[in-house]
């Protein structure tokens, strides 16, 4: 899985881990998925990167956070896809939020928490939100659930409940949303229990989280007083905000990776948080937040988000994942699969792969898979002008 | 009143080199502007003469400087307006485009006294050239955009304004038409491609480009021409937006036809 002789092969996936994939709701609409009989992924640079990732954490068990961001169509929730896919073929647990901006467009149920002091801040609770997440969960991790029993005595829940397994237990959240919140904090607390043996045991997780940009700024619900709502405010979105962004050394405790991605498509402009992404970059690169070179915020813009400049306190261990385009032996691979496919029916040389590279922006997956899968007229086989008689 | 003959006519001492009657040196000394009719007519029977003989293309003609409109004028003393002054200056670019080996002496002496003072040495078009940095410049100008194109040797990396190709054109025939020279010699991973465009829209812009890369891939190879100009990147594309004209709603769109 780590191997890097596998750089610019297209690997299928199939078997049980497909309807993995599936209950975890990995596949989106807009990729190209429906023009292949087998969904098969190309793997990158990143993805043997992963693969390191993944056998790090299973020997030391430590907890990794990446940030991925990049271009539109650079492959970014793909690459969410590739790590779920090597997580659950290693028999990891896989959280997945397939998309962030159903959680802040007003368009689920919330509801309030009560407050334990005046002066904090309230707290909101999205409880199909919190059922649709438990049910990806449920269905997508049963394997394994349905082994392990639960170490807790969840004494909140009310009895009567046949909870045996921690498939059961995630089950009682998927089916009713009204308990959705309370059975998302006990699967949490057994996830996050250290490991024993046997039927106890517990393994790595894999959070995976899509258009983590939706969630730097003001939702579209409004407060008892109608005023708006920040993202941070979300209880379920904090936490998994936490997750990406902690400095404590496990933060979960058997291991795991914790995978952020933004999105260019369709996505709100937040100008904090594209500070945030260049401060994190400095980090990483070795800048001190009082070296002269670190980005700093600016004074004189409006939409400064306070909350989002305060992610930075818990940055540190938040390693930044550019993805650029592909290289030029990555793309012959792709265009080697397009050609096999039948899809590409122009002779794969290494002029062809270079053309494509270019016109594909330098390398970008999702332009290059658009160019190979390309139905081509006659006139274009030739080109726009050499059809066209031209003025003399 | 008596009718006396005229006196015998003294050949001794009557001068024969003065004419009985002043005669114009030629008719054009009845038109407004004598010395430039003049010399529009000898242009005109030169061309009317010659003009049978080969001639070569336009932008292979020998370049020449001809007189300024100031400086015919001076030379003539006439103020001839620049409407005419043009109808010399055509049939002295349409004598000049004869073959200049088969050129007759006629001609060539007519075009010497046209050809401006100081400018003996013709100036020949600069070709452009490479940098220091091995960059070549080539300008494309389309509707209403004009660009900037940088072209160096690499590996097919294309910067336009500064952000990639996907970034400024989303549409693949406009990516695909910037890059057209290069795509047509087969030589997009031998170059890279930096282009300034500005002006109208996103398609002019890349037409532009187009345009501009061509002339920039000529400075670095001019053998390509014969290619590029057989795949239409060579010639400037001149439409323009029509205008509207009045008693239409558009350019040519009209109102409804009504019967009565």
């Amino acid at each position: 899985m780590s191997d890097s002789g596998r750089i610019g092969q297209v690997l299928a996936l199939d078997g049980p881990l497909l309807d993995q994939l599936r209950e975890a709701k990995a596949f989106k609409t807009t990729q190209n998925w429906n023009l292949f009989r087998t969904p098969s992924t190309l793997f990158r640079q990143e993805t043997a990167e992963l693969g390191y990732d993944i056998e790090d954490v299973n020997d030391q068990k430590t907890t990794l956070k990446r940030l991925i961001v990049g271009e539109k169509m650079s492959g970014k929730s793909v690459h969410l896809l590739q790590a779920m896919s090597m997580a659950y073929l290693n028999k990891w647990m896989v959280i997945n939020v397939p998309d962030c901006q159903e959680y802040v467009l007003n368009q689920s149920a919330y509801a309030p928490l009560r407050k334990k002091n005046e002066a904090d801040e309230q707290v909101y609770v999205q409880p199909q939100l919190t059922s649709d997440l438990l049910t990806r969960f449920a269905y997508s991790n049963s394997n394994l659930l349905s082994k392990l029993t639960p170490i807790h005595n969840h004494s909140d829940l009310p009895k009567g409940r046949n909870v045996k397994t921690l498939h059961d237990l995630a089950m009682i959240g998927a089916q009713e949303s009204s308990m959705a919140t309370r059975i998302w904090d006990a699967v949490w607390k057994e996830l996050t229990t250290k490991s024993q043996d046997g039927k106890t045991a517990r393994p790595p997780i894999l959070i995976a989280i899509d258009g983590i940009n939706f969630w730097m700024g003001m939702t579209k619900y409004h407060s008892a007083d109608y005023k708006p709502i920040h993202a941070h405010q979300f209880k379920l979105i904090k936490q998994l905000l936490t997750q990406v962004f902690n400095t404590t050394p496990n933060s979960l405790p058997n291991g795991g990776i914790v995978l952020a991605c933004t999105t260019k498509s369709n996505h709100p402009s937040y100008p904090s948080f594209d500070l945030l992404v260049n401060q994190i970059r400095a980090l990483n690169q070795g800048t001190q937040r009082l070296d002269p070179g670190f980005p700093l915020w600016d004074p004189y813009l409006k939409e400064a988000d306070q909350r989002v400049y305060d992610l930075l306190n818990t940055a540190r261990n938040t390693q930044l994942v550019e993805l650029k385009g592909l290289s030029k032996p990555e793309s012959k691979g792709l265009l080697e699969y397009f050609a096999l496919s039948g899809m590409l029916r122009e002779a794969v040389t290494d002029n062809t792969v270079a053309e494509k590279w270019t016109l594909s922006g330098g390398g970008v997956v999702g332009e290059m898979c658009k160019l190979g899968a390309r139905a081509r007229t006659s006139m274009f086989a030739t080109g726009p002008r050499e059809g066209v008689r031209m003025r003399a | 009143m008596e009718i006396r003959a005229a006196p015998e006519i003294d050949f001794e001492r009557t001068r024969m080199d003065a004419p009985a009657r002043i005669l114009p040196a030629s008719p054009s000394y009845f038109t407004g502007a004598p010395m430039f009719t003049d010399d529009l007519l000898e242009l005109e029977s030169l061309v009317n003469e010659y003009g049978r003989v080969p001639q070569v293309d336009p932008d292979k003609a020998p370049r020449m400087a001809w007189l300024r409109l100031s400086q015919y004028r001076a030379s003539s003393g006439e103020r001839v307006r620049a409407s005419k002054y043009a109808q010399i200056l055509r049939l002295l670019t349409r004598l000049n485009r004869i073959h200049p080996q088969l050129r007759p002496e006629a001609v060539s002496d007519t075009l010497l006294r046209y050809q401006r003072p100081g400018a003996a040495k013709i100036q020949q078009a600069t070709p452009g050239t490479i940098d220091a940095y091995g960059r070549s410049k080539g300008v494309g100008r389309r509707k209403e955009s004009s660009a900037r194109v940088f072209l160096v040797e690499g590996n097919g990396e294309v910067l336009i304004n500064g952000r990639s190709l996907i970034d400024a054109f989303p549409r693949i025939h406009d990516r695909e038409s910037a890059l057209w020279p290069l795509k047509v010699t087969s030589r997009i991973d031998k170059y890279n491609v930096f282009a300034l465009a500005n002006g109208g829209g996103v398609t002019g812009q890349a037409e532009s480009i187009t345009l501009g890369l061509a002339k920039a891939l000529l400075v670095q190879e001019p053998a390509l021409k014969p290619i590029l100009r057989r795949a239409g990147c060579v010639t400037r594309d001149p439409r323009r937006v029509e205008r509207k004209k009045p008693g239409r709603l558009k350019a040519r769109k009209k109102p409804t036809w009504v019967k009565r």
